[in-house]
């Protein structure tokens, strides 16, 4: 198999290499998620030194327990943000990205917006405003909730205390959201 | 037993947001492995909790860290169990001298240019209960034509705490392909200017953005507009400030 034939596997498919063992499947795996794990993890952490760590971190963990993917579970992609998340929100409850914001001054040209250069990615950029737009159907009450727990990392004790309302408030207006942002999405794909 | 999935069944968006604390976490998970509803209901939720990550703006990742990883992949693939270390840390130890010093600079710079920026209103504390204090910011009236915003600090006796900036009433930024711009945090210190989290507001002109750092030696919290994946050095003078000092 060449290189050339491996660029044009679909995920999934690229998935099975990786599993097997074959570096060159997952350096080709990273290339296409590894842009979108490091935005989410600098969305979250805000900082380029800390994003870099805990993608790395995330890809290393891919790597080393690959043979849990399973294809049933859902796509690719969702897997990979998904782990991105957890390990992001790891270091934020560890206190991670104390302090190390000093080191963040390199590389400008690296922080600037992806450039859109295939179908895919304008696919992801549309698919990006939609997420946003479903984000702004909701209430801003519901909204402000999804976005501490989600990218902010927040628990909902700590999200309670810090808008001094009830627990049993802030999970409620987090599953509200989640249902009226699911059916925001639903009619976006009808 | 219904007693236990209504008491849980609440939890089902926190549990996909990733807001469970750790132990409620796993007594959830137990629950949800006999509980067909809260299954269900999961399962139901889980497409706009794993579509949230796709709204985020697209940034390259650095050409370095792939280097870095693919270093730590062969080293692992080698069967060296410290593996990733060693690459992390020739990433790191190969910037962090020159990107101190151009840091430095750059927020050296920035604050002779900003002696002479004025339009502010007055902040003082909003709230002093516990150790942790609600700090009033105060919002440049002349560039920003309304709005207001707070930093909940935590206290010492919160070490784990994180700072959060509630906004109100901001203008929302544009959003749109190549204009896309974000409220920033900075954190000054002395000379420096250090760059932190990006945030965008709701259409009504709402939202929050942590500050992964404590504040502890910090001088001033700014917030200026910049374009969408942040800055490293200000493009403009603070339109918010919070003194922490």
């Amino acid at each position: 198999m060449t290189s050339q034939d491996i660029t044009r596997y679909a995920d999934e498919e690229l998935m099975q290499l990786v599993q097997e063992g074959d570096p060159r499947a997952f350096e080709l795996f990273y290339d296409r998620h590894g842009g979108a794990a490091f935005s989410l993890a600098y969305r979250m952490v805000g900082n380029r030194v800390t994003a870099e760590d805990v993608t790395q971190e995330a890809f290393l963990s891919i790597w080393r327990s690959r043979r849990r993917y399973e294809r049933e579970r859902g796509s690719v992609r969702t897997w990979v943000l998904g782990i991105v998340h957890h390990r992001t929100i790891d270091a934020l409850r560890r206190n991670l990205v104390h302090d190390r914001r000093r080191t963040s001054a390199e590389g400008l040209e690296e922080r600037e917006q992806a450039p859109e250069l295939t179908d895919v990615e304008v696919v992801r950029r549309d698919e990006a405003r939609t997420v946003r737009g479903a984000l702004e159907t909701l209430p801003t009450e519901q909204c402000h909730v999804i976005e501490l727990a989600y990218f902010g990392g927040f628990t909902h004790t700590e999200i309670a205390d810090m808008l001094e309302m009830p627990v049993g408030t802030v999970k409620g207006r987090m599953r509200l959201g989640l249902d009226k942002m699911r059916r925001a999405l639903d009619g976006k794909a009808a | 037993m219904a007693r236990d999935h209504e008491s849980y069944a609440e939890s089902t968006g926190a549990y996909l947001l990733g807001a469970l604390p750790e132990l409620e976490k796993n007594a959830f998970e137990r629950h949800v492995m006999g509980c067909t509803m809260c299954r269900d209901e999961i399962e139901r939720l889980r497409p706009a909790a794993d579509a949230l990550p796709r709204s985020v703006t697209a940034l390259n990742a650095p050409q370095s860290l792939k280097r870095s990883l693919m270093d730590a992949v062969a080293e692992d693939s080698g069967g060296r169990s410290e593996g990733r270390l060693p690459a992390v840390r020739r990433r790191l130890a190969s910037r962090l001298p020159q990107m101190q010093l151009k840091l430095v600079l750059a927020g050296a710079a920035f604050l002779l240019m900003l002696g002479v920026v004025g339009g502010f209103g007055v902040a003082g504390l909003v709230d002093g209960g516990g150790d942790g204090r609600m700090l009033a910011a105060e919002v440049d009236d002349t560039r920003l034509a309304e709005g207001s915003a707070s930093l909940l600090v935590p206290g010492a006796d919160e070490p784990t705490g994180r700072p959060v900036l509630n906004v109100h009433g901001l203008p929302p930024l544009p959003s749109k392909g190549a204009t896309d711009q974000v409220y920033q945090l900075w954190l000054v210190r002395e000379n420096e200017v250090i760059p932190s989290s990006v945030f965008s507001v709701s259409a009504d002109g709402n939202g929050a953005a942590a500050i992964p750092n404590r504040l502890d030696d910090v001088d001033a919290v700014w917030v200026t507009r910049e374009r969408a994946g942040g800055a490293r050095a200000p493009s403009e003078a603070p339109v918010i400030r919070v003194k922490l000092s």
